[in-house]
């Protein structure tokens, strides 16, 4: 958007929202909204954690997954397989919690995931 | 079974085939997003899961028919923003607006953004897209559709359509007005039944001053749809014609191949309306399995 030669005639409008959030204030961090890590997480090469259908089924239920992974604290991408970004995750001493909505992202929706579960590429 | 809309035998065609065919649920229909996915990769991971899919228009592998997915809210693939449940005939209105890449685009009526992010997935997310929607209570609704679905090009304003700022003119615009939704009543309970809206009788005047409003701030050579989903010709060729009287639009022909349309009326309850009416299209649940929608293509001469 902020390319598009038309923003200086948007700019004479009334705008009450632009574009995708892109960030949260979290206390004094900033903590990227889902929807941003959904549309450029493909392009991320680190913090960014790769879960099976059945780890992402017990994320989104509530509990968090101990893992044994090289990661620094703080907020990491996790994405399920290889291709599909889901969403922001917060790493804490070798443990990870979704941040992502729960009304957003329901266990419901995964229970067809467990058809032909060998293969998340999407 | 009280027979429904039979003020509108004189131009429905096959009325019988008509009313029998709002017995049925009107079917899933599904519109894949390319904005976040291929739609060949979309399609085969869900065929992989045994969801049946199939095309609906020939010509785009994004438009299909699900109707074994009576919750496409439930799939994980609307939640990345994949998939977006929109009716055909609903998707079929930014296929004809076509707004072009790098355009500059007004949606007047927007929420909750179904054809507005269609038109910013057809514009590739270049350009810009004004999506206007007058009640703060639907911006929820409007700005969640749009950044699930990943739409970047587009910005949100709260303006009355009919007042729409005069100072900006746009390439495109949509004017899907707010109307009487006949077109998405289904009688598929023994209790269902058909209420008028209460507003139907106001409609009319409303709605002709979004479009009047909608042409002045397209541009010269620009293009608008009007579109509604209802079968009302007092909300649709009326509306469309007295346009028509007050300036010097152009209503041009709706090319849809394969999709059976039928023409505008061109005359109702005494009312004769500009034979251009012709060229607009409507659409009817028996003839297209969806939503009934009228929709009429609009130019504004150089």
């Amino acid at each position: 958007m902020r390319k598009s030669p038309h923003l200086l005639e948007a700019g004479r409008l009334k705008i009450e929202y632009a574009g995708i959030k892109a960030f949260h204030k979290v206390g004094k961090y900033l903590k990227p909204t889902a929807r941003l890590i959904q549309c450029f997480g493909n392009q991320a090469t680190k913090a960014i954690v790769e879960l099976r259908a059945e780890e992402l089924a017990s994320l989104v239920s509530g509990h968090g997954l101990e893992m044994d992974l090289a990661l620094e604290d703080g907020y990491v991408i996790i994405r399920l397989g290889r291709d599909v970004v889901l969403g922001v995750g917060l790493w804490n001493k070798g443990r990870l919690i979704s941040q992502i909505p729960r009304r957003e992202l329901r266990a419901a929706m995964l229970d067809t995931l467990f058809i032909g579960q060998e293969d998340t590429k999407f | 079974m009280t027979p429904l809309f039979e003020y509108y035998k004189e131009f429905v065609p096959d009325f019988a085939e008509f009313q029998d065919s709002l017995k049925d649920p009107i079917p899933t229909h599904l519109r894949i997003n390319t904005l976040k996915a291929e739609a060949g990769k979309v399609q085969n991971r869900l065929k992989e899961r045994g969801l049946k899919l199939f095309f609906s228009y020939l010509d785009d592998p994004t438009l299909v028919l699900a109707p074994d997915i009576p919750a496409p809210g439930n799939l994980l693939e609307y939640f990345l923003g994949y998939i977006h449940p929109q009716a055909f005939t609903s998707c079929l209105a930014a296929l004809v607006l076509n707004p072009e890449p790098e355009s500059y685009v007004l949606d007047m009526c927007a929420a909750p953004g179904g054809k507005t992010s269609h038109m910013a997935q057809l514009m590739g997310n270049t350009g810009l897209i004004v999506a206007n929607e007058l009640y703060s209570s639907r911006h929820v609704a409007l700005g969640h559709t749009l950044s699930r679905l990943g739409v970047a090009n587009c910005v949100i304003t709260s303006y009355q359509a009919q007042q729409f700022p005069l100072r900006t003119k746009f390439d495109y615009v949509l004017v899907d007005v707010p109307c009487s939704g006949e077109g998405t009543f289904r009688r598929v309970h023994s209790r269902s039944e058909y209420r008028e809206n209460k507003q139907k009788a106001l409609l009319p005047e409303l709605q002709k001053k979004i479009l009047t409003r909608g042409y002045q701030v397209l541009k010269k050579g620009g293009f608008l749809l009007y579109s509604t989903c209802t079968y009302n010709p007092e909300e649709n060729e009326e509306v469309v014609s007295h346009l028509l009287e007050q300036s010097d639009a152009e209503i041009l022909p709706i090319n849809l191949e394969s999709i059976a349309i039928e023409s505008g009326i061109e005359q109702w309850r005494g009312r004769r309306y500009d034979s251009m009416l012709r060229r607009a299209a409507r659409f009817y649940p028996h003839r297209v399995n969806s939503v009934g929608f009228f929709m009429a293509r609009i130019r504004k001469p150089e």
